[in-house]
């Protein structure tokens, strides 16, 4: 591209100085626009491709990857809270106690549900999710309930001695 | 004049090159950085994991070993030592589900005491616990006297044969008495918290064998090791 001109005014030198002066400055007016041309072009291509790049490979990739760190935290800090709740040997408890947890993880709220003696953690994106065995005494006899995000989140324990029995309550 | 066209024209495409030039060597450059800015991203995001759920295994394990319903303490916080060399991988996983599907390793005092697989990348959770060791001392008295045991116990065994013997007191309270004279082995707990002085009533004849076992604690670290 850049050759052009030089290629025509060799060409055209010895035969018509004026005509080719003429081609010369016509040229060195386009020579301006093609550059100018090309660089916006190639401006544009490269905001574009590290665009797409960016925000459709690397950008949701390092989200879903961090959205599982937070969520593999907050299910181990509601097991724990799960786990240190259930009080000393008594002959009847009445146990209450607040847990905090993220209100959203990648931008929407997600569910805690306590079932088997596991807590798993439900989240609308499927690549944040988790799922913990708890460690309890044999005097409790069963975990139940669900914790939803956002709501105020409360471990309850009841019962005897031998079959205390823990729900998750948010309300 | 027909010299200067050429000459005239090179510049400006030299500038057109120079500009393209510096622009792809802009964009090249601005690549470079956001390709270190993503590797920096990268660092930052694997430095930030703490693997939560091995280091909460590691604690409930430890917790649930030192609790005072575990098999292996005789209370809180007091490890058994001889129901800690009878552990095994399956018990400890019944007593602390966590550890399931994951290699760990239980250490005392930097000795390993239960193991499975190899949780060298796992995380590990140390903390302060007592070790008590338990065995039988057994002594022969005379039931005319009295005798104050050198080292705590919470239980005492007494034996009467060949002894004529109706009233055991421990430090003064009676805990034992048979009008016509106690027969075989009776066992009596007493409090833990107090040095044990035993006698017998004052007609009392013959030899008595009194059977205590004293605790021994030491202090050590329990170290537990996971690795999912």
């Amino acid at each position: 591209m850049t050759g052009r001109p030089r290629v025509d005014a060799s060409t055209r030198r010895r035969r018509v100085d004026a005509s080719a002066r003429d081609g010369d400055v016509r040229d060195r007016a386009v020579t301006p626009i093609v550059s100018k041309t090309l660089e916006i072009g190639l401006v544009v291509l490269f905001v574009g491709g590290l665009s797409t790049a960016l925000f459709a490979g690397a950008v949701p990739d390092y989200r879903d990857a961090a959205a599982d760190r937070v969520a593999d935290r907050s299910l181990a800090g509601a097991a724990t809270e799960i786990e240190n709740a259930v009080p000393p040997r008594a002959a009847s408890v009445r146990v209450e106690r607040s847990v905090d947890l993220p209100a959203t993880i990648r931008g929407s709220g997600y569910r805690i549900v306590a079932v088997d003696g596991r807590v798993r953690l439900d989240h609308p994106n499927p690549s944040v999710d988790g799922s913990l065995r708890l460690a309890l005494p044999e005097r409790v006899a069963s975990v139940s309930g669900t914790w939803r995000s956002g709501a105020e989140t409360v471990i309850a324990v009841a019962g005897e001695d031998g079959r205390l029995s823990i729900r998750l309550v948010s309300r | 004049m027909t010299r200067s066209a050429p000459r005239r024209s090179d510049p400006s495409s030299d500038r057109g090159q120079a500009n393209l030039a510096a622009l792809v060597v802009a964009l090249i450059v601005l690549t470079a950085t956001v390709g270190v800015t993503l590797g920096l991203a990268e660092g930052a995001l694997a430095g930030a994991d703490r693997q939560p759920a091995d280091r909460r295994a590691a604690v409930a394990s430890a917790e649930r070993l030192i609790a005072a319903d575990s098999p292996v303490t005789r209370r809180e916080n007091v490890l058994n030592a001889s129901a800690l060399d009878s552990l095994s991988p399956e018990r400890l996983v019944t007593l602390a589900p966590p550890l399931r599907d994951a290699a760990f390793v239980v250490r005392i005092d930097g000795r390993s005491v239960v193991e499975r697989g190899d949780p060298t990348d796992g995380v590990s959770f140390r903390r302060i616990a007592l070790v008590s060791s338990a065995e039988e001392r057994t002594r022969t008295v005379a039931a005319d006297g009295a005798v104050t045991l050198p080292r705590r116990t919470d239980s005492v065994r007494l034996e009467f044969n060949g002894a004529d013997v109706e009233t055991v007191r421990a430090n003064g309270r009676i805990v034992l008495h048979r009008p016509g004279g106690l027969r075989g082995a009776e066992t009596v707990s007493v409090s833990r918290s107090e040095t044990l002085t035993i006698s017998f009533d004052a007609n009392a004849t013959g030899t008595v064998t009194v059977t205590s076992t004293p605790e021994r604690t030491r202090k050590t670290t329990l170290e537990v090791r996971v690795d999912a």
